[in-house]
């Protein structure tokens, strides 16, 4: 009874036959022609420059907090290309900072990571989103690209990667120190936190309380940040009922400036301190009702964060002009970073990755001087790539500094807080373990590493 | 009017097997053209959104806007992404599972949104997409939570390829992609089932009025659209070798939505397009994220204000007045050249079915205390009727007094809130796409057509949708019977009022009905056109041997043709019987007083 | 039990700041039956707006209000007479056209005036009654929103002109053809309703602050309202607002948190299978 012409079930099939066929043939012959005579790389750029890119978001998240850090990689590389650049094997080499943003998602990480591989770059630092890093891993082996990573978490950055460069502190590290001050210190008992819900969060939640725990105090209220949410009056009233007596948010930029403006108003008083960890810097105060929020705050920093001298001030001015944002905590070892990759490839005089990444360790030793973090040396893991030894100083939020002329953090009064190991001992387990081995103790309690460092 | 340059076009380039062709060729070589592999990963995103845009177009096609799309890749994506990772399944045992997955939810969405249309629907759709992804994020243990999954396995073990090369990825998912393509092909024209989800995306009522059942049509068309979305997901996550919750943001969905509107979901190839477009543009431009959505505003302004149908009829356009083709106010020249073959030069002439009679002598159709309100205004009232088989009933009133409601009653359009309708003597509720298969059509006041379709088309599927018996002689004879062979090859939107109403009702014949329901046939047509189509409907009812229900303001029409008269008003039948007797009575005069 | 009290105290407040969000759209949906997906966006703008005046040339609290109410009236306005009024019965156009202006407005946004947030200082305490937490910011906003509902509904159901909008809106054909200037009413009420968005905005600044992304939050949160409530009724904003305030603010209370969000996208999806007229609502739009 059709009237119509149709489309039967066998002339599908057929058609769909063909059509993979045809597809397979075509693709046999590219796949055949496409024999890759890949000539001995010189890593690099077309211009006969060394590729060092950025990945940082432009858009979609913790923008704020990214500007100072990818200046930050700028200066150092300008810096250098000043000082006649890198010398090779008798050759100068300039160095180009080509800027892809991240989006702070990982299909913008990746595809910022894509376009930088295929303009034959081969070192990136940067990353702040958990998602693209991650989603870079295992593929920057591939493409034989050193990343410079500073985001922790321990899924993302103690996982398998010869070619990572760990630059910061790790929050195993730090997160004792913050629960110790708080408990001995400020005599806080009662914490109440708000995280963000990854690998990132995870790590600075259980770095704390276990320590925090041992010690006798209390974790009594865990909540996390819903990406898009922003009203928080409900978690924040559970946290007063439960006589919370400090609040741990673990997160930056603007969810956790929303976060501590809700806390304040909704029954968390300036009586009860802020202790942070994540992107906060004098950039984002830039306005009475958030510094008055802020101020503070207790968070820990790298050293240089505490300081001020002569480059601070040459800097910082240099960064006010170039972005209307003063100098944060990315900004120094993102500088001092690049400046060790950069270093190490005249250490190896070579261009590989490999080679270079192997000869950080040296560098690190030979010219700490040279850098403002003053960084103890670096640990070279059999197959996680190196991580540097960074020290931290656990400081407070200073809301009535004057950005131009002053740190924003100030260094705390016990001299146990500051200057203290940003890093995990070499001898921790979880330098060689899979992340997902839970019988390694991820977290480890202050007494435990002070043991370990012997 | 048209003029006669519709009819013959001195030379016409078969410009969409050309296009085609060259679409397809390029596709197949785009890969060995390009050598580095960010332009290799940006094709095959490509091929990934395609996918996507396809199987989306099948849902845009049944009239619906979806902005979950991307969620249904995600849905796939984590399915193959745990079952590989966490269960050690091969990937191609666990795509199919991905793949039903999203079907499943997709015709769970379908439910829950049936009656919702347009803006609600896609709110609808636009919160599942956000419920999706809070459920993804919160089941950590199994989706990696916010982070996501990484470190997925390339799709191995098929033919010894590993697709690690990014090469051998394209090819892989251009043929999923021919595949994809196939589906929504026999879900555009070639299927009755396509056909019908077309007409149902174009005129909702006259299409469920011919017999297109509209829930079943739109659940598959959901089906087929999330899995198709899966599976164009589950190449994705295994491409970039993660998934993660913000790859499946409900603006991501959004932009799906743009691909297919950019490429038009008119055509076969058109999403194909919209996808290619709309990846390669932003790359090529190396626009940030913030670029690249101002980009994608200033798109969806230029499709509202400058073409509403996509950028392919513009392209189609252009490239026909390069050609030389005419065309009609910028649109393309007819679709057709030749009638279909069922309706091709009979060897003897065409005679029309005969109408089925009612089997055990009881009327066809009936209202046993039938009343019919909306809320608190009661429309019909306590209406004992039955129709008088085998001629012409006609049902008067003044305005307002409830005939249409009479109809949409009839065929089940509104249900009846009392009393109980009958079919030959035995109860039914009626629903439109099932009356029209029992053996009832009907007409509408304002005279409703396919638009985009001719009218010969238009008769065929009619006689299709509806289910029916009906031979080739009927539709070759109705075209005859109501003068349309001159109009045959025009579209909808060219006919004139007159060839509307005559194609409208033509349609309704198509399925050989034992009624005819025609709702004023004769309104808007001038003193010719009236008497003739007065004659063409005596005539028709006496060839055929039907019965015809037929509400008309057109009194002296209606006594002629009538031979049982019911006469409503305020919802209450206030005389009935032969016309001489009801125009005597008393209280219809009083109703009319003052009306025609 | 104090727990429990501060809870439903939130969730009222959160309710009452949801109707304020949300009334514009109300108008704009449900008395015009305009589906503007640019909503949030003029919100967003509307509150730059405001943020800019006060920042830039140094304006009082009251004046900035004023600002952004008369930058997104224009705004409305804008999109209603070169947009909506020429895509008028065709939904998809319009959704098209309002969701191609949020594309770009927010884009715009981020790529002029970044992606951080932005303060209007406000000074507010936060007020303790009883072992209650009121923060004076949001009382403030719940207040000024249950003004603005009165207002609106006043102005619709008890003016000449709202009876005029009513009108028109009901059959623009008819209302011509009796002698409404149409056009000119469409206009006012896209702008009034546009401008009770900036306002909203403005208002909301000192619980929420200021960012581009407010702009999906606002559309969501009012589209959500505005379906619970029901369509077209104008009451319907407040009690779908406080319903919603209070699923929230109780989800989030007593729910693990990543799961908490899934309750009221729960309860909006019910609502549109079940009962797509919302609570209060009028017109059989949704089916």
């Amino acid at each position: 009874m059709s009237h119509f012409e149709d489309l039967s079930r066998r002339r599908f099939l057929t058609s769909g036959a063909q059509a993979i066929a045809g597809v397979s043939v075509i693709g046999g012959l590219g796949g055949w022609a496409f024999e890759a005579q890949a000539a001995p790389p010189d890593f690099l750029m077309a211009s006969g420059k060394i590729g060092f890119g950025t990945i940082l978001p432009l858009s979609g998240g913790f923008t704020v907090v990214s500007q100072p850090w990818i200046h930050a990689i700028k200066y150092a590389i300008d810096e250098q290309n000043a000082s006649g650049g890198i010398k090779i094997k008798g050759k100068a080499y300039q160095v180009e900072n080509p800027v892809g943003d991240e989006q702070y998602s990982a299909q913008g990480g990746l595809t910022a990571f894509h376009r930088l591989a295929a303009d034959k770059v081969h070192y990136s630092g940067g990353y702040v989103s958990v998602e693209a890093p991650a989603a870079v891993q295992g593929i920057n082996e591939q493409e034989d690209h050193l990343i410079v990573l500073g985001i922790t978490g321990k899924d993302l950055c103690l996982t398998r990667n010869k070619l990572r460069f760990y630059e910061y502190a790790l929050a195993q590290a730090t997160g004792p120190y913050m629960a110790d001050y708080a408990y001995s210190v400020l005599g806080k008992r009662r914490v109440g936190s708000i995280e963000l819900a990854n690998t990132w969060g995870e790590d600075f939640y259980f770095s704390f309380a276990n320590t925090f725990e041992k010690l006798g105090g209390k974790m009594v209220a865990r909540s996390y940040l819903q990406p898009n949410q922003s009203d928080f009056s409900s978690q924040i009233s559970d946290m007063v009922a439960k006589n919370v007596d400090a609040l741990y948010i673990i997160m930056g930029d603007g969810p956790a400036s929303a976060v501590a403006l809700q806390a304040r108003s909704g029954g968390l008083g300036t009586d009860i301190p802020i202790l942070a960890q994540g992107a906060w810097g004098p950039e984002m105060y830039l306005d009475a009702q958030g510094k008055a929020t802020m101020d503070g705050a207790i968070y820990p920093g790298v050293v240089a964060y505490t300081q001020w001298s002569d480059k601070h001030q040459k800097l910082n001015d240099k960064l006010y002009k170039d972005t209307k944002l003063y100098l944060n905590n990315w900004f120094w070892h993102g500088y001092d970073s690049t400046k060790i990759v950069l270093w190490a490839m005249e250490q190896a005089q070579s261009l590989d990755p490999k080679e270079v990444i192997a000869a950080i360790p040296t560098v690190v030793e030979k010219r700490s001087g040279e850098l403002m973090i003053k960084p103890s040396g670096a640990i070279a893991t059999k197959d996680k790539g190196v991580y540097l030894k960074i020290p931290m100083t656990i400081g407070r939020f200073n809301a009535k500094a004057d950005f131009a002329k002053e740190p924003a953090l100030v260094a705390v009064r016990e001299a146990k807080y500051q200057g203290f190991p940003g890093w995990m001992p070499e001898s921790w387990p979880g330098y060689t373990a899979n992340p997902s081995d839970k019988a390694i103790d991820w977290y480890p309690t202050m007494d435990a590493l002070t043991a370990m460092r012997g | 009017m048209i003029s006669d340059g519709t009819r013959d076009f001195p030379r016409i380039v078969n410009l969409d097997r050309l296009g085609i062709a060259a679409l397809a060729i390029g596709l197949a070589v785009a890969p060995l053209v390009l050598s580095n592999t960010y332009q290799l990963n940006v094709l095959v995103l490509m091929v990934i959104n395609a996918i996507l845009a396809t199987g989306l177009a099948i849902v845009v096609r049944a009239g619906r806007l979806s902005l979950a799309q991307a969620t249904f890749g995600g849905i796939g994506g984590y399915t193959t992404g745990v079952m590989t990772t966490k269960f050690s399944i091969a990937f191609w045992l666990a795509l199919p599972a991905g793949a039903l997955l999203a079907a499943a939810i997709g015709v769970l969405l379908g439910l829950t949104s049936l009656r919702l249309r347009g803006f609600y629907f896609a709110i609808a759709t636009f919160t599942f997409s956000q419920l999706a992804i809070v459920v993804l994020r919160a089941w950590t243990p199994v989706t990696g939570g916010m982070s996501g999954m990484f470190g997925l396995p390339h799709p191995t073990g098929f033919l010894g390829f590993d697709f690690s090369d990014p090469r051998q990825y394209y090819y892989l998912v251009l043929a999923v992609l021919l595949v994809a393509e196939l589906v929504y092909y026999a879900c555009s024209v070639s299927t009755a089932f396509g056909r019908g989800l077309t007409v149902l995306g174009e005129d909702e009522v006259l299409a469920t009025t011919l017999g297109v059942p509209a829930t079943r049509y739109r659940l598959l068309a959901f089906a087929l659209s999330s899995g198709i979305g899966g599976i164009g997901g589950s190449f994705n996550a295994h491409f970039i070798q993660g998934v993660s919750p913000a790859d499946i943001a409900p603006i991501v969905s959004v932009f799906v939505v743009i691909m297919v509107l950019a490429g038009g979901a008119k055509t076969v190839v058109g999403p194909i397009l919209g996808a290619i477009i709309l990846t390669a543009v932003p790359e090529l431009l190396r626009a940030s994220a913030q670029w690249s959505m101002v980009f994608y505003g200033i798109f969806l302004l230029l499709y509202v204000y400058l073409f509403r149908d996509g950028l392919l009829p513009v392209l189609k356009s252009a490239c026909h007045r390069v050609a030389g083709n005419r065309t009609i106010n910028g649109s393309s020249p007819k679709t057709a050249t030749v009638l279909p073959a069922s309706l091709g030069a009979a060897k003897a002439a065409p005679r029309p079915d005969k109408a089925p009679k009612s089997p055990n002598g009881e009327s066809i159709i009936s209202f046993d205390r039938v009343g019919c309100s909306f809320g608190a205004l009661q429309v019909l009232r306590d209406i004992d009727w039955s129709v008088k088989s085998g001629c012409i009933n006609g049902l008067i009133g003044p305005n307002g007094a409830g005939k249409t409601t009479f109809f949409n009653v009839l065929n089940g359009v509104t249900p009846a809130s009392e009393g109980t309708v009958l079919w030959q003597g035995t109860r039914v509720v009626p629903v439109p796409n099932e009356m029209v298969r029992r053996g009832m059509s009907r007409t509408f006041q304002h005279a409703r057509v396919f638009e985009n379709h001719t009218v010969a088309a238009s008769i065929l599927m009619a006689a299709e949708f509806s289910k029916r018996e009906v031979s080739n002689s009927h539709l070759k004879w109705l075209i005859a019977f109501f003068n349309l062979q001159d109009a045959a090859l025009l579209p909808g939107r060219a006919l004139t009022h007159y060839e509307r109403r005559l194609t409208s009702i033509a349609m309704a014949m198509a399925s050989n009905p034992a009624v005819l329901l025609l709702d004023e046939p004769l309104a808007g047509l001038d003193d010719t056109e009236t008497r003739q189509l007065s004659r063409m409907i005596a005539t028709l009812q006496q060839e055929t041997g039907n019965t015809i229900l037929m509400i008309e303001h057109k009194l002296s029409e209606v006594m002629e043709l009538c031979e049982a008269l019911t006469v409503l008003d305020h919802g209450q039948i206030i005389a009935s019987g032969a016309p001489r007797d009801v125009a005597k009575n008393p209280a219809v005069i009083e109703a009319y007083l003052g009306n025609e | 039990m104090q727990l429990f009290l501060q809870q439903s105290v939130n969730g009222l407040l959160l309710g009452g700041m949801f109707a304020l969000i949300s009334i514009g759209l109300s108008l704009m949906f449900g008395i015009m039956k305009v589906a503007n997906f640019a909503y949030g966006a003029l919100y967003m703008l509307g509150g730059y707006a405001a943020f800019w005046a006060s920042n830039l040339l140094g304006v009082p609290n009251w004046v900035a209000i004023l600002v952004a109410f008369a930058a997104a009236f224009m705004m409305g306005a804008l999109m209603e007479g070169l947009g909506f009024a020429k895509f008028r019965g065709n939904e998809e156009a319009t959704l098209i056209f309002g969701l191609g202006v949020a594309l770009i407005a927010r884009g715009g946004a981020v790529l002029a005036w970044g992606s951080q947030s932005r303060f209007i200082p406000f000074s507010f305490n936060t007020y303790r009654i009883g072992g209650l937490v009121l923060p004076a910011a949001r009382i403030w906003a719940c207040v000024a929103s249950l003004a603005i509902v009165a207002g609106v509904y006043f102005v619709v159901n008890r003016t000449a002109w709202g009876r005029i909008i009513r009108a028109v809106s009901d059959n623009a054909e008819r209302a011509r053809l009796v002698g409404f200037n149409t056009r000119l009413h469409y206009l006012l009420t896209a702008g009034l309703a546009t401008g009770l968005a900036g306002t909203a905005s403005v208002l909301l600044i000192p619980v929420f602050s200021l960012s581009p992304a407010v702009d999906d939050s606002a559309l969501y949160t009012a589209m959500a309202v505005v379906i619970l409530g029901g369509l077209g009724s104008i009451p319907g904003c407040i009690v779908g607002g406080l319903v919603l305030g209070i699923v929230t603010a109780f989800a989030f209370g007593y729910l693990p948190s990543p799961i908490a969000p899934a309750i009221p996208l729960l309860l909006l999806i019910l609502t549109l299978a079940f009962k797509p007229d919302g609570l209060f609502g009028s017109a059989e739009r949704a089916v």
